[in-house]
């Protein structure tokens, strides 16, 4: 095997389950987390000799994010058309009480309350660096996560209704 | 707890306890790569010999020129997938690659009962599905016209030797296969190539196998005549606000570095259905736009092809790398000492321009080589032209 897929492999066996994980966060749906962590792979894989030494890690994010926001937009389309039905294996998170709560809260917020809020709170990427993945403004990003969890308090009720915002709203490193 | 905090703790919670996966996702991303256009050319058994070659101490050896083998008794293979015919010597073993439908591999009887992977010498056809002539420009290239007319650029590197290693070589046929459309899989209709690749692991297998090599490449032909992958003359002539130059921020990199690859394309904008030939120039000048003294400053080359179908695609936030229509320059010896910076600016008849920056020195921020090779100034001349040569 050459150098590169060499580097590939090694890349691919360091991301590729953090990538799944982060599409299942995305969708609720480990298959559809794996296809599109299988893209990402592909696409990234396909760009190699250009990312191979510049955030190839964020490059695959950033494909991961790009097709499941395509796959929204799809899902949309076939959901007004009602033409597919997916089968869909369902792996749910084992929680109970408000842990249920919040992560049923978490699976209404819009898409993209959803991803900044996964980018910033499960990766604990920097406000930069989720806006550049989610191709927005930091003050974007402020605003989306800032409503995310706006919402998150609203469902868990009183104990979070007052608490304060300011570890989401840091410098920018 | 905040409920940042509570956030934290449930997305990590969410995840820890992941179903088995359903597929074979590694198997996946690879083989969807290698039939993607942008794969280097590369079949990843010779690509072995490649990166030996590559991270080697150079040590270059003048090799006769491939000689003339007979054919008679061969046997003949007939790829209709891969619109493709050839011939093999009868004793050679042939075998598909595991979970890939595109490529075939040919050793000599001696390694017929070796796994691919140990071969000491082996052929390997990747059937086209796109076009990509010239993405091999690890060596030195030539390029000529098979016995049936079809263009080809062969690239050859080695054999070399490293201390402690035997010598090994390998090279690359990239073939002009015409326009067609395909019959499986993905319908694509456009101009397509063919590689054929071939690596010896040793001094005495590439002596011994080249010329046989050469013969099997000779031997290649598409199933029926194909259209020129120029395309289609007789279209109208495109107009400049159909088109626009791209570069997808892509750099190449060959000849153990000291070769530097410009590589972009043309992207369709509008309009009916037409014809493009365009001449190109690239100029390698200062920030004053004076050019250096590079031998071949400026250089042209020329793309041809049809628009709409031809135009340069984006998928997925990323360029696709291939077809009539990139263009590419090689600029050797550029890390020669003495230059200046160097601004790239690449212009097309008409007037449309794209300016390119510099490509970084070796231990600068951003330099494009790979870890193990270095672009060292070995005091030859610095020289640019239009790639393929």
């Amino acid at each position: 095997m050459a150098g590169d897929d060499r580097e590939f492999l090694d890349f691919f066996a360091d991301e590729f389950w953090s990538l799944r994980r982060l599409g299942f966060l995305l969708t609720d749906d480990w298959g559809e987390a794996e296809e599109l962590a299988q893209d990402a792979m592909t696409r990234t894989f396909a760009a190699w000799s250009r990312v191979r030494h510049k955030q190839r890690a964020a490059y695959a994010r950033k494909v991961l994010l790009n097709r499941h926001r395509s796959l929204l937009r799809r899902a949309v389309v076939e959901a007004r058309h009602a033409l597919i039905s997916r089968p869909q294996e369902w792996h749910e998170p084992d929680f109970g009480g408000d842990d249920l709560v919040l992560w049923q809260a978490l699976q209404r917020l819009p898409a993209r309350q959803r991803a900044a809020i996964v980018l910033r709170y499960y990766l604990d990427l920097p406000e930069a660096e989720v806006a550049r993945l989610l191709g927005v403004p930091v003050g974007t990003v402020k605003s989306l996560v800032h409503r995310g969890l706006a919402r998150l308090r609203e469902w868990l009720g009183a104990a979070y209704a007052a608490e304060g915002l300011t570890s989401n709203t840091e410098a920018e490193p | 707890m905040s409920i940042e905090d509570r956030v934290r703790q449930l997305l990590t919670d969410a995840v820890a306890n992941e179903p088995p996966l359903r597929g074979a996702p590694l198997d996946y991303a690879l083989r969807r790569r290698r039939r993607r256009p942008l794969v280097a050319g590369a079949v990843a058994l010779t690509l072995v010999l490649a990166a030996v070659v590559a991270l080697a101490a150079v040590q270059p050896r003048q090799r006769p020129l491939p000689s003339t083998v007979s054919t008679n008794g061969w046997k003949t293979l007939t790829d209709a997938t891969g619109h493709l015919r050839f011939r093999y010597p009868p004793d050679w073993a042939l075998q598909r690659l595991p979970k890939e439908d595109d490529a075939v591999v040919l050793v000599p009887p001696e390694d017929a009962d070796r796994p691919i992977d140990q071969a000491r010498f082996r052929v390997t056809i990747l059937l086209g599905e796109t076009f990509w002539i010239g993405e091999m420009w690890s060596g030195t290239t030539t390029k000529g016209r098979m016995p049936n007319g079809q263009a080809y650029l062969l690239d050859v590197q080695g054999p070399t030797a490293t201390q402690g290693n035997q010598a090994s070589g390998y090279g690359t046929y990239s073939i002009d296969w015409g326009r067609y459309c395909t019959s499986h899989g993905r319908r694509y209709c456009g101009p397509h190539s063919v590689l054929i690749s071939f690596g010896g692991s040793s001094s005495s297998t590439w002596d011994r196998y080249r010329s046989v090599a050469d013969t099997i490449a000779r031997t290649a032909t598409p199933l029926r005549p194909t259209d020129p992958s120029v395309g289609d003359r007789s279209r109208p002539t495109c107009r400049p606000d159909q088109w626009r130059l791209v570069w997808p921020e892509e750099h190449a990199m060959g000849n153990q570095g000291q070769r530097f690859v410009l590589q972009g394309g043309v992207q369709y904008r509008q309009g009916p259905p037409c014809h493009l030939r365009l001449p190109l120039r690239l100029a390698v000048q200062d920030k004053a736009g004076r050019p250096l003294p590079v031998a071949g400053n400026p250089a042209t080359t020329t793309v041809e092809g049809d628009l709409p179908e031809d135009g340069m695609q984006r998928r997925y936030g990323s360029w696709v790398i291939d077809g009539a229509f990139m263009w590419r320059f090689a600029w050797e010896e550029w890390c020669k000492q003495g230059l200046p910076r160097a601004t790239l600016q690449v212009t097309a008849a008409g007037g449309a321009t794209l300016t390119v920056p510099e490509p970084r020195l070796p231990g600068t921020r951003g330099n494009p080589l790979p870890a193990g090779l270095t672009c060292q100034d070995r005091g030859q001349p610095s020289t640019v032209a239009g790639w393929p040569p």
